[in-house]
């Protein structure tokens, strides 16, 4: 890599740093560090809210699937415009009228201590989780690509973050994230142009490539249940998901909560409304676009270079073997392309889509290959960005989309640690601990929390290696818990709604949650959350019913 | 609010105690004006239904 490339990389780190470092004085007071007292504007909020939702999973893995899949995973997002609305006009108001610090604070106001325990309890566990394999996702590719150590990779990230988030609290985090977001908006419109103009195609024919072999298929309008994206589950689960997400969620409940006003929290929530959808479909044509730009030049045969050097050394016959079929494949695909770009016509798609086939047939040869060596999962489609980015930009825009996936991953974890030491010590060291403790105690109290979750984020990272794909690991752990935490909330609203009734529902969402997910594995996980959430509800209002008449 | 029993009376000067039905009713808290909500709606998903739809017109014209 270029030594600009390092220079943008390093001064970016810095100011992150510096920055954080400078916000330290507004954050002397407890409701300074966790709320900014309550003042800041929407935009910032709402731009807040949608870097802590871009993580690095979303700059690595997400362009990867539009590379590999194509953009129907664009319609995981399709309940979140509605979700936004319905949070707005229900959640808000609640919860910033009610001047709570967590989401949690206001179940205990409802219902009572123990329900208001199990779902921040709930919240520390599955956040301090994800916060891990957020942080995880480039660690892991950056150690590949650079040599790193996997500990190195982590460090690199995570001090940064724990620096300004420790020092600056949520001042530190909002105004970091709209850096951090215009960053990585930059780094996509820079990286879809550039790859635009890289091509040896006009972007219609590149387009009409990419349909041929179905990435161009966004939606998908069957309803089945053990389909993971499909419009309807996107629709109808996704909603439940999101309003779980970003309504009762203490990570993006926070963001809100220090807005100015109600108008100004439910306005900051619209940005990502209105943006998410198209936000989402430019990041996934990033990766269709690098999928057809390795249709005209030649890609490895394995894309994680560890394991490309591995395999190349165990099995040098093996391996140039398959090299050369590799190559044989991609010149015939190279040739197929092109017989599409002269004369688009049924024969040319169904040779080009034979000559795809060959060339997944190689490459699945060679993964296979890779996992046999190495004892590894192979998978490297994580690894197709990274490859494009460290030797298809040009300089300088390298070192940019890096930065801008180091911000993408830094931002949500920030949020995530600002938000697990809020709960940490709202939830249980004021309300469990020391009740009475002077505010400098709280403020104390609050800047341990957060060092010590981001180490814990830090440790969970080194080891997240070997969960697989790590945007469904993100997102399929928080389905366990989402939809269970939302039928509490959507309990609280209900009149005639009982304590005992929110606290034994919450805990047969999550038993039927989790007999769905044993019982019915194939079920796909946006469901899971629909399931929790109206179970809740209802076995919520059934024993709220009884516990009325006795 | 007598059953609140998680913040101190220090904190507790920084919060607004809810009655039972601002809880459960959000038009007695400072929830907006139906028409509001409508409006808000409406713009909200007529993006949405744009994109989904040029998402529509970009499948169903290059996919084969």
């Amino acid at each position: 890599m270029h030594a600009l490339d390092w220079a943008i990389i390093v001064v970016y780190l810095a100011y992150v740093g510096i920055d954080g470092i400078r916000r330290t004085r507004r954050s002397t007071e407890i409701e300074g560090y966790l709320l900014a007292n309550r003042s800041l504007p929407w935009w910032a909020v709402g731009l807040s809210v949608m870097a802590t939702q871009l993580s690095a999973v979303t700059m690595i893995g997400t362009t990867a699937q539009g590379a590999t899949d194509g953009l129907r995973f664009v319609q995981f997002y399709f309940g979140l415009p509605l979700a936004m609305v319905i949070i707005g006009v229900t959640l808000v108001p609640f919860l910033h009228g009610a001047k709570v610090y967590t989401a949690y604070e206001y179940l205990e106001r409802r219902f009572d201590a123990k329900t208001r325990s199990l779902t921040a309890f709930l919240f520390l566990v599955s956040r301090g989780m994800s916060c891990g394999t957020i942080l995880a996702a480039p660690a892991v590719v950056f150690a590949s690509v650079f040599g790193w150590p996997i500990g190195l990779s982590v460090a690199i990230m995570g001090v940064p973050t724990v620096l300004y988030t420790v020092l600056g609290g949520v001042q530190a985090v909002t105004w970091a994230d709209v850096k951090q977001m215009v960053l990585v908006v930059t780094a996509i419109v820079a990286v879809i142009t550039v790859a635009l103009l890289k091509l040896p195609v006009s972007p219609d024919t590149a387009l009409r490539i990419a349909g041929s072999v179905g990435r161009l298929r966004a939606l998908d309008f069957h309803f089945d249940i053990t389909q993971q994206y499909t419009f309807w589950s996107g629709v109808i689960g996704g909603t439940f998901l999101m309003m779980s997400y970003f309504g009762t969620d203490q990570s993006q409940v926070q963001r809100f909560l220090t807005a100015k006003s109600v108008d100004e929290a439910r306005s900051s929530l619209l940005i990502s409304a209105y943006w998410k959808i198209p936000l989402q479909a430019a990041v996934l044509l990033v990766g269709v676009l690098v999928f057809v730009f390795y249709l005209f030049e030649k890609p490895p045969m394995l894309f994680n270079p560890a394991h490309d050097r591995r395999v190349r050394e165990a099995e040098p016959a093996k391996y140039q073997a398959l090299a050369a079929q590799y190559g044989a494949a991609l010149a015939e695909r190279d040739a197929a392309a092109r017989g599409i770009a002269a004369h688009d016509a049924a024969a040319t798609r169904d040779a080009f889509r034979s000559a795809e086939t060959r060339v997944e047939g190689v490459r699945t040869e060679a993964l296979a290959l890779a996992e046999r060596v190495t004892g590894e999962p192979s998978k490297d489609v994580n690894y197709i960005i990274p490859h494009f980015v460290l030797f298809d930009l040009p300089v300088g825009l390298t070192g940019i989309f890096i930065a801008a996936v180091m911000a993408a991953a830094m931002s949500a974890v920030a949020a995530e640690l600002n938000s697990l030491a809020t709960a940490s010590v709202i939830d249980f060291y004021r309300r469990w601990v020391r009740p009475e403790a002077p505010d400098a105690e709280y403020l104390r109290a609050s800047k341990i929390a957060t060092a010590f979750w981001g180490v814990f984020a830090c440790v969970i990272a080194t080891y997240a290696v070997s969960l697989g794909s790590l945007i469904e690991v993100v997102n399929r752990f928080g389905s366990f818990f989402y939809g269970s935490i939302l039928g509490v909330f959507l309990l609280a609203m209900i009149p005639r709604a009982r304590a005992l009734g929110a606290f034994v529902g919450l805990i047969a969402g999550m038993s039927a949650v989790g007999a769905v997910n044993f019982g019915r594995p194939d079920v796909a996980f946006l469901w899971h959350n629909v399931i929790g959430a109206v179970t809740v509800v209802a076995v919520g209002l059934l024993i709220s019913s009884f516990t009325r008449r006795s | 609010m007598s059953g609140y029993y998680g913040a101190s009376p220090r904190h507790a000067r920084n919060t607004r105690d809810l009655t039972h039905s601002e809880m459960t009713s959000p038009k007695q808290s400072s929830a907006p004006a139906t028409p509001s909500f409508r409006t808000t709606l409406i713009r909200v998903m007529a993006v949405q239904v744009a994109t989904v739809l040029l998402l529509w017109l970009l499948q169903s014209h290059y996919t084969s």
